[in-house]
């Protein structure tokens, strides 16, 4: 652990440096989360990558004003989000795309067909009611478990408390259990509106 | 320990904890966790939510990451080329000079070439030929120059001879940061001139056009006549005027060179070279247009040209502009630099009205009451950073 720190500190310092070499370096620890985290904030692959390199060439540019580096996840993170979301883009919505991707693979289930389809529906009906979440539980959910950040760091990131952001999430989880069992009792209406939705 | 307790949990407490929900996502909680029936709903919560993931294939992710370098790599570039380019003026004056005899281009950009002067005295200077040096103490000075070019007013109180004006001989103001300067010239056509900037022109115009030259940025209201269209020459960008209001921002150290026409019509024409003739590209009324010197490209948009023209008349509206550029305009009108603990702060956008009869720091102030920002003064440096939370 503490040779880990120390060679963040380290890359941090060639960072503050301008060594073009420290920028790779962080690109190549970060681009994976970064990337997973940028199309959180808008479906458009080619505007987060163009976000991710204003990122990295902003932060060689004002290099000097940099303060230490305990900040850097957070920092790259909450830029990130901001150049995302910038007025000039206004991507600003978090959204749900309607129906499920065809290559999602959901590993833990047997490969008979109607158990497949069985799961299917019920995903696609937790996607329905966690549409009508607010925003702020809808990004929490998908930072914790799409993008795979702790709950600290996601504190962090959206400048709350640890655990206003657990509760966020227990309540989250409980209003869609609870709209599931609500739709459930109609499921077969809910069947026949969805091509009506699209 | 918490993964000891063995009475069995809810989908909603398992999502909440920390160490749950990370067995949860690496797939090795153990069955036993859950309220029977429990495990289901949280596979299908998961897959609900991670469904969008994608991830970053690797060659996109190597392309990007050439991408980033190639753009620090350029960057660096540039600079080095900056602290060459002292040493290179040199040959450039003599080459230049030679291309101007072939060219037969006016010689007042030659002209400018020539004087070179400090912006960082904390006065406007007002130079004669002959190298005369008259000192112009008023924040915000005004100079009058007759019809015949002969005499110039001074701030309603002195009256000078301009003495000789042989023709090809220019004068030239030199306004420093934190200044601005109003000048009447001969031809009756009225420039104000913002902090930092430079004007060179002669005390009466030629006979076939009126020429000037401008580094830094001012405000034109060009007297009209049609028989001898005013010119205003900046080092890489000349505009053709006919009659007209427009704001020029030509600041050498700027990448850009920004026109705002207020009325009447003017012509953008691009530095000629050896290899293509000069592009034109005519501007009408409340547009901008944004010259880039480095790739000779113009790019127009529609704008409110008040929010450029509004300084002469020491207020500021801004309409969606970073904090950054706000910063620089602020620092160049007062004289003072302004820098950012924060560089993202800089990204910030800021909309209103700012009135610059204030001090920088009064003025700063009244937008980080608006902005979540703290502006802390020593000297001449103005901070910018974030408000400190109180977590």
């Amino acid at each position: 652990m503490q040779k880990e720190v120390n060679s963040d500190y380290l890359l941090w310092k060639r960072i503050k440096a301008g060594e073009t070499q420290a920028f790779h370096e962080l690109y190549m620890q970060f681009a994976d989360v970064l990337f997973s985290f940028g199309l959180i904030y808008s479906r458009d692959q080619d505007h987060v990558k163009d976000c991710i390199h204003d990122l990295f060439f902003d932060l060689y540019k004002y290099r000097k004003n940099l303060a230490d580096n305990d900040h850097i996840r957070k920092y790259l993170f909450k830029s990130l989000k901001r150049k995302i979301c910038s007025p000039k883009t206004g991507n600003l919505k978090l959204v749900y795309s309607s129906t499920l991707n065809d290559e999602n693979e959901y590993r833990n289930f047997s490969e008979e067909p109607e158990l497949v389809e069985y799961v299917e529906e019920n995903i696609q009906a937790i996607r329905n009611v966690m549409n009508k979440l607010s925003e702020h539980q809808q990004e929490v959910l998908k930072l914790r478990f799409q993008v795979g950040l702790s709950y600290a760091e996601i504190a962090k990131i959206l400048d709350v408390s640890v655990e206003s952001v657990r509760t966020l999430v227990y309540r989250a989880v409980k209003t869609i259990r609870e709209d599931l069992k609500i739709n459930n009792s109609a499921l077969i209406l809910y069947c026949i509106r969805i091509p009506a939705i699209k | 320990m918490k993964e000891e307790s063995n009475h069995p949990k809810r989908v909603e407490d398992i999502f909440s904890d920390d160490v749950f929900s990370e067995q949860l996502l690496n797939g090795d909680i153990r069955e036993e966790e859950f309220v029977e029936g429990e495990r289901e709903f949280a596979s299908n919560l998961l897959s609900a939510i991670g469904a969008d993931k994608e991830m970053f294939c690797a060659d996109q992710k190597a392309l990007l990451d050439k991408r980033i370098i190639a753009s620090i790599e350029r960057s660096k570039r540039i600079k080095t080329r900056a602290w060459l380019s002292s040493a290179a003026i040199l040959f450039v004056v003599i080459g230049l000079s030679l291309f101007l005899i072939l060219h037969g281009r006016s010689d007042i950009s030659d002209f400018a070439s020539t004087v070179s002067v400090e912006n960082n005295l904390n006065f406007t200077q007002l130079i004669l030929p002959g190298k005369k040096i008259i000192r112009i103490e008023t924040p915000e000075s005004k100079i009058v120059y007759s019809k015949n070019g002969n005499e110039i007013k001074i701030d309603a109180q002195k009256e000078i001879e301009s003495g000789e004006n042989p023709i090809g001989s220019y004068n030239t103001i030199v306004v420093p940061y934190g200044k601005r300067s109003r000048v009447i010239l001969s031809d009756n056509s009225v420039v104000w001139l913002n902090s930092g900037s430079k004007l060179i022109y002669p005390a009466i115009f030629a006979q076939e056009k009126r020429e000037v030259f401008l580094d830094g940025e001012a405000l034109f209201e060009v007297a009209p006549d049609k028989e001898h269209p005013f010119h205003v020459l900046t080092r890489s960008l000349e505009v053709k005027v006919l009659g007209t209001v427009f704001d020029l921002c030509a600041y050498s150290e700027d990448s850009t060179i920004n026109t705002v026409l207020e009325h009447g019509s003017v012509e953008l024409i691009g530095k000629k070279t050896l290899w293509s003739g000069r592009s034109t590209e005519k501007m009408v009324p409340g547009r901008l247009a944004i010259y880039n010197i480095s790739d000779q490209t113009v790019v127009q948009k529609t704008v409110n040209p008040k929010d450029y023209t509004s300084w002469k008349d020491g207020y500021l509206v801004l309409e969606k502009k970073s904090l950054e550029s706000i910063a620089k305009r602020l620092s160049r009108y007062y004289n003072v630099s302004i820098e950012f603990e924060n560089p993202e702060l800089g990204d910030e956008i800021f909309s209103g009205y700012l009135d610059l009869k204030n001090s920088a720091f009064q003025v700063l102030s009244m937008i980080s009451e608006i902005m979540d920002v703290e502006v802390v003064q020593s000297d001449r440096v103005i901070r910018i950073r974030k408000k400190q939370s109180p977590v």
